[in-house]
């Protein structure tokens, strides 16, 4: 979590990026959970509550950020409360003006973007402390991380509870793909709370362990490279003795002349005084 | 309790009148109002008029123009007998300038999430289109109880021979036409919809309302 939220605001991208797979709100953070278990029932549903929480989370950063040194300290989670439900307000009324079936479907956790601890989160913790660009790419990237958690526990639950695919209606369109006989044989409770947990779950261990491994595979790169590294480039020291060690080689083999023994004369003599440096 | 046993946290506590007590109450006014201004204007923008909006779905049912379909406050009754709600009524003007029928705006308690909101039109007692207007039910599931295909089976149901308005059982909703597997809380919460909407009718009819 600390790493988390103390960022390199070095790079742009990885702020971005951050959000998005290191720090990932749904799967590595664990935060937002009611509305992950309870929207995630399609892909569709979870889109839409993705992209108004995205909205949300980049305007009240922006804004947050504008306003950082302004708030005073003891009123800024109070602040931050009315600024993230002025932004949830308008959402909802846009979607109930423009896409009222996302709106009847995302129902009481549209307007409980509010109290959702990831956007809460980042405008205590990222926005009040950093510049308005960089507030702005962090709540973009943690958006889109929380969408692509939603979207794709919901693609998951839906395909398995349902045997359909991204099923939604947008004003009088409807579009997605009915898969054949699967919807007659899907099991439901992957659709119910208890197949969200069970979706959860499966999907933030097997993160968990490609995480894992990663980060593996990286430490003994690293360590392998560290090691190529060092012997690569000896010590001076080492050379030092190495050809003191074949001069005196050659010098016992009996193939003594004066170079040789010169070399080995000379050889040692560097090998001694590099290593008084030491 | 003694004043050496206390934690000292009043202490540490800053006083609620501090100095900088203003400039906190200047800001947290300032945005609101700033907020209130521009969610005042937003409302005006895009706010959606639910009688108009029955009233226009209904006139696209029967082809007709949205001034022929009226709310009429007449024809409100009190639900509380039944398990849903009567939410609004609207009177339905025939070519010749006579009411052609009844629109009830109903909801049905019990659903998987809420309640679910139906628009039940009437002619002379019997159900001539039923749609749904606002619900929060699983799409995969509930949803497929209130597909208009499925809701179309109560068209021709006579209201008037209804006398049951109580809250439906499961089993009733097994028993029901528009019955899905795993969807028995939704199909519950279209029953007592209609229930109400029965209710409404039969109450209107007997009252001379209509």
């Amino acid at each position: 979590m600390s790493k988390a939220l103390t960022l390199d605001p070095k790079g742009k991208g990885r702020i971005v990026a951050n959000g998005i797979f290191a720090s990932n709100p749904v799967f590595r953070l664990v935060l937002g959970m009611c509305p992950t278990l309870a929207i995630s029932t399609s892909a569709f549903n979870g889109l839409g509550m993705g992209i108004a929480a995205t909205v949300v989370l980049v305007c009240s950063n922006l804004l947050v950020s504008l306003l950082r040194k302004v708030i005073p300290d003891r009123v800024r989670i109070p602040a931050y409360v009315l600024i993230i439900a002025t932004f949830v307000t308008m959402v909802e009324m846009l979607l109930r003006k423009f896409v009222p079936a996302l709106y009847d479907a995302l129902g009481i956790y549209l307007p409980l973007i509010v109290v959702n601890c990831i956007i809460l989160a980042r405008a205590e913790a990222f926005a009040s402390q950093n510049g308005v660009g960089d507030s702005v790419l962090d709540g973009l990237g943690m958006g889109l991380g929380f969408t692509l958690a939603l979207v794709l526990l919901g693609f998951i639950r839906e395909f398995l509870g349902a045997g359909t695919v991204f099923v939604g209606e947008l004003g009088d369109a409807s579009f997605g793909l009915v898969l054949g006989d699967m919807p007659d044989y899907a099991m439901s409770v992957f659709v119910l709370p208890a197949g969200g947990f069970l979706t959860l779950g499966l999907v933030m261990a097997a993160i968990n362990a490609i995480s894992a491994k990663a980060e593996k595979d990286r430490q003994s790169k690293c360590a392998a490279a560290a090691e190529e590294t060092f012997a690569e480039q000896p010590t001076p020291a080492t050379a030092g003795a190495n050809d003191g060690a074949e001069a005196a080689a050659a010098i016992s083999e009996g193939e003594g002349n004066a170079d040789g023994a010169d070399k080995g004369a000379e050889a040692t003599k560097a090998r001694d005084a590099e290593g008084g440096d030491e | 309790m003694p004043d050496e046993v206390r934690d000292g946290a009043a202490a540490k506590r800053k006083p609620v009148f501090h100095k900088d007590i203003f400039a906190c109450i200047i800001v947290l006014v300032a945005i609101a109002l700033v907020a209130g201004v521009l969610l005042g204007a937003l409302n005006y923008l895009t706010y959606v008029d639910p009688d108009a909006a029955i009233a226009a779905e209904v006139a696209g049912i029967y082809g007709i123009g949205s001034d022929k379909v009226t709310s009429d406050a007449s024809l409100a009754v009190d639900s509380s007998a039944t398990a849903g709600e009567v939410l609004g009524a609207f009177r339905i003007a025939g070519e010749d300038g006579g009411t052609r029928g009844v629109a009830y705006y109903v909801s049905g308690t019990g659903a998987y999430k809420g309640t679910v909101e139906l628009v039940v039109c009437v002619e002379d007692g019997i159900v001539t289109a039923i749609s749904v207007y606002s619900h929060s039910e699983t799409a995969s599931m509930g949803g497929k109880v209130l597909k208009d295909e499925n809701l179309a089976k109560f068209v021709g149901t006579d209201l008037s021979e209804m006398t049951d308005y109580g809250s439906s059982g499961s089993n009733d909703a097994k028993e029901s036409d528009i019955y899905i597997t795993s969807a028995t809380l939704t199909t519950r919460a279209v029953l007592n919809a209609v229930r109400t909407a029965a209710y409404a009718w039969n109450t209107c009819v007997a009252e001379g309302r209509i």
